[in-house]
């Protein structure tokens, strides 16, 4: 964790769902140190950079990427991604219902607002699931 | 591949809106704490967003689909990172070659 204000605004930038969530996984089950946040953003970010550019001058070549699968690989990290978080207090619940409010929503709902309605209803299905005697201690 | 000066800086600006919206939740958020319910909602924001950016794209988009992303939840009880990616992109693959 970085000790200065100049230290986090710098680490901000590599961050993107991916690093973000691997940070996320390091912190909750040890510690995330800065060299494991710098193996993240040295390798991640270029990769994306240089996977794009390729796509972009040799992509047409490879056809449909869909018989490859490779339009759900995205959804597959994602997948892994988030059962790397089933740690977490009250996880199958979150999932369960931003999952739900997502789907059903994009039925109706422009691109970006789905994704919103869905996590918001994630996140109260968390709060909701919080003890009401653990909020009673001092 | 030619680039307009219109496309570069609308390419710059959203650039600097994106990095905008992650280091204003550091400044926001900094030296401050929460009960416990906020903090549940909080912890709970990776697998809330996670899970709706994919939804859709898993649950809504076909029978196919749905039953890779079973496949992948499950191949990542167990399984290392890549061998995950690698069974739930066959899985889909295979899924939508046999027609479902």
């Amino acid at each position: 964790v970085p000790q200065s204000h100049a230290g986090w605004t710098v680490s901000f930038y590599p961050l993107a769902d991916e690093t973000w969530a691997l940070a996320e996984q390091r912190a909750r089950s040890g510690k995330l140190t800065p060299a494991y946040y710098a193996g993240l953003a040295a390798f991640f970010p270029p990769i994306w950079t240089l996977s794009t550019v390729l796509g972009a001058y040799f992509g047409n070549a490879l056809g449909d990427p869909a018989q490859y699968g490779f339009d759900f690989v995205f959804s597959v990290i994602f997948i892994a991604l988030i059962m790397g978080f089933r740690m977490i207090a009250g996880w199958a619940v979150t999932v369960i219902t931003s999952a739900a409010i997502s789907a059903i929503s994009y039925q109706f709902l422009p691109s970006p607002w789905y994704i919103l309605a869905g996590a918001m209803g994630g996140m109260l299905a968390a709060a909701a699931m919080v003890k009401p005697n653990l909020e009673a201690r001092p | 591949v030619s680039l307009d000066v219109t496309t570069l800086i609308v390419i710059i600006g959203m650039g600097l809106i994106t990095y905008a919206t992650r280091i204003s939740g550091y400044f926001l958020l900094r030296g401050r704490s929460f009960g416990p319910r906020i903090s549940a909602a909080m912890e709970a924001v990776p697998p809330a967003v996670l899970t709706a950016v994919i939804a859709p794209a898993v649950l809504a988009a076909g029978p196919a689909e749905a039953v890779a992303g079973a496949i992948t939840a499950l191949a990542a009880l167990r399984l290392p990172f890549i061998a995950v990616i690698i069974i739930g992109t066959a899985s889909v693959v295979l899924l939508r070659l046999a027609g479902l």
